[in-house]
């Protein structure tokens, strides 16, 4: 089997060391990269594009939420720390592991576990150099003091507010600070379907499409949520679905 | 309980309703039968004069004597007013009298017996005088419980403000951040250096001795400290690396001057905590003691910007002014001020 591609950030050497150590041991993971602050990390990010990511909270000028938030696309993350942090308690669901430092072996070989049933549990979702986000692709999300760990393929709407895009999934709708054409483009198309100037849609929770006026199309979606489709996009989604 | 000036107003003019209707309640009724009339102008009248004299004596010891600094003059204010209330009590009494006599309905017998009474200087002189003077001790009673029950409020809080300060310096004492961080650095020094690991490893035990032991202390020779703050930037140089240069300008003069503990550490602390470890190119930490005619001077300064906003509970800037506020009350005093990419604290504290 392939070893697990990671990459550590994290400010002090001597943790870094620490960790690898620990790596080397286990055996299952292979460094990659490692990087002291966030701007090298996620320049490191995006060049080795690895599976999974060690990442420390307190860092020089940004903190390892921030990173997260830089990222169109998140790796499998555990996060390390020294102290109990309010900040990762405050992640919605169980998303993201957490190590406390110095590390304890056992609990570094149980979040390994967990690491290696979801890299197994989402095949396609090992982080290659592609620019298109899958339906397994992680987004971060931080609104506040809340976070969340968003599945694409979870999410049934992408809405416009403002510069910035509302981001429906389950129950949830935090704000992603980028704009909704920036999201669109790095969208997989065979899931996500422009409907309008202001909404996204998910075609896989579609649940019924009716003709609407002047040619436009009605989609309504399993949770009962009506989108109207605009009419040059009605033509596009007609062609596209072969109706 | 604290009472409100609106809910202490109210309950002033409870008593003051309840205190002069129950008295002219009983004092008309222990009368003989009055005709109905001159019992309701009686009753009336009575609580009328009464609170409105009372209400005056109440404006005028609210306004001018001074509780909390009662003394000789205080009293005399009193019993001068005590007296002009008297006296104008008792002549709206008389003036009442007549005016119903003048343009009331016509007397009865008995009526005309508790007329007569008016016409006795003696007791009217004495009746005002007593029912003041009744009046006035009960106020000043009510006053000295509400004022006792107030201090008692306000040495509570003292006294509860005072084991927050002690409780906030225990707190700051070492953060767990920091020691965690160590261990762990620590850990991973001994990979590399077994000798120095060794050496960092009794330097924490020592701050961890220090923060320990010295938390009930209120003062300390300034060497003590700086062996402290010594050990804490060995610590985090482990974890920081050459990011961290430290400058030491001390007064030899300083070293045997009392400080209050932990005070210096907290300012170096913050100042690698929120200074040199959000620089990613690092910076400099310089630490300043300077032994004056009649002060203390300490001063630390490190590389970066003041940002008190973000992310920040300042628990350990709040706590560092009020244990000096505590020690030193206005004497001694903490600056901290941004100039040229720097960050300075300021202390100053009173040689005495």
């Amino acid at each position: 089997m392939n070893k697990i591609r990671a990459v550590i950030v994290e400010d002090s050497r001597l943790a870094r060391n620490e960790l690898k150590v620990l790596i080397k041991k286990h055996g299952g993971i292979e460094v990659v990269g490692e990087a002291e602050n966030v701007e090298s990390g996620f320049d490191l990010i995006q060049l080795q594009r690895p599976q999974l990511l060690f990442l420390d909270i307190n860092m020089p000028e940004k903190d390892g939420f921030e990173l997260l938030e830089m990222l169109d696309e998140v790796p499998i993350t555990v996060f390390t720390t020294a102290f109990d942090e309010y900040a990762i308690k405050s992640f919605d669901y169980n998303a993201l592991d957490y190590l406390l430092k110095p590390i304890n072996a056992k609990r570094f070989a149980l979040a390994i576990e967990k690491v290696l049933s979801a890299l197994e549990k989402d095949e396609g979702k090992s982080v290659s150099s592609r620019e298109e986000l899958t339906d397994n692709s992680q987004i971060f999300i931080k609104e506040g003091e809340k976070c969340w760990l968003v599945k694409i393929g979870d999410v049934w709407l992408f809405e416009i507010v403002g510069n910035y895009t509302r981001v429906y999934f389950k129950d949830e709708k935090p704000l992603l600070y980028k704009s909704l054409n920036k999201v669109e483009e790095k969208l997989p198309s065979r899931s996500f379907f422009r409907a309008n100037r202001q909404q996204i849609i998910n075609v896989n929770f579609i649940q019924s499409v009716v003709p609407w006026f002047n040619g436009k199309l009605k989609i309504t979606l399993q949770n009962d949520i009506e989108i109207e489709v605009s009419r040059r996009q009605s033509y596009i989604f007609k062609d596209k679905m072969s109706l | 309980m604290q009472l409100s000036i609106k809910k202490r107003n109210l309950i002033f003019w409870m008593l003051q309703l309840a205190g002069w209707g129950f008295l002219n309640i009983v004092s008309v009724f222990i009368l003989k039968e009055l005709s109905f009339e001159f019992l309701i102008f009686s009753l009336v009248g009575g609580v009328l004069i009464g609170i409105f004299t009372t209400t005056l004596l109440r404006l005028y010891l609210k306004r001018n004597v001074l509780f909390e600094n009662f003394g000789f003059k205080e009293i005399i204010k009193i019993v001068i007013s005590y007296l002009v209330t008297s006296a104008i009590y008792g002549a709206s009494n008389i003036a009442f009298g007549y005016f119903y006599i003048k343009f009331g309905p016509a007397l009865t017998e008995d009526d005309l017996g508790i007329l007569k009474n008016y016409d006795k200087i003696g007791l009217i002189v004495f009746n005002a005088l007593f029912i003041i003077f009744v009046w006035l001790v009960c106020y000043l009673i009510i006053k000295l419980l509400l004022k006792f029950n107030a201090d008692r409020i306000e040495r509570l809080e003292l006294n509860s403000t005072l084991k927050q300060a002690q409780l906030n310096t225990l707190k700051g004492q070492i953060n767990p951040h920091f020691m965690f961080n160590s261990l762990n650095n620590i850990r991973g020094l001994m990979l590399e250096d077994v000798e120095k690991s060794r050496d960092m490893l009794t330097k924490l035990s020592e701050m961890l001795r220090y923060s320990l032991t010295k938390t009930d202390v209120n003062a300390i020779v300034l060497e003590e400290e700086l062996e402290m703050v010594d050990n804490y930037i060995e610590l985090a140089k482990i974890q920081l690396e050459q990011r961290l240069k430290y400058v030491k300008k001390i007064d030899p003069k300083s070293l045997l001057i009392p400080i209050p503990p932990m005070i210096i550490q907290l300012l170096i602390e913050n100042a690698t905590k929120h200074g040199i470890s959000n620089l990613k190119a690092g910076g400099v930490i310089t630490l300043k003691t300077e032994a004056k005619q009649k002060e203390l001077i300490i001063q630390v300064r490190n590389s970066g910007r003041l940002q008190l906003d973000k992310n920040s509970t300042q628990l350990g800037l709040s706590n560092i002014r009020q244990r000096l506020r505590l020690l030193y009350g206005d004497k001694a005093s903490f600056s901290l001020e941004e100039a040229d990419n720097e960050v300075i604290a300021n202390i100053k504290i009173p040689l005495s």
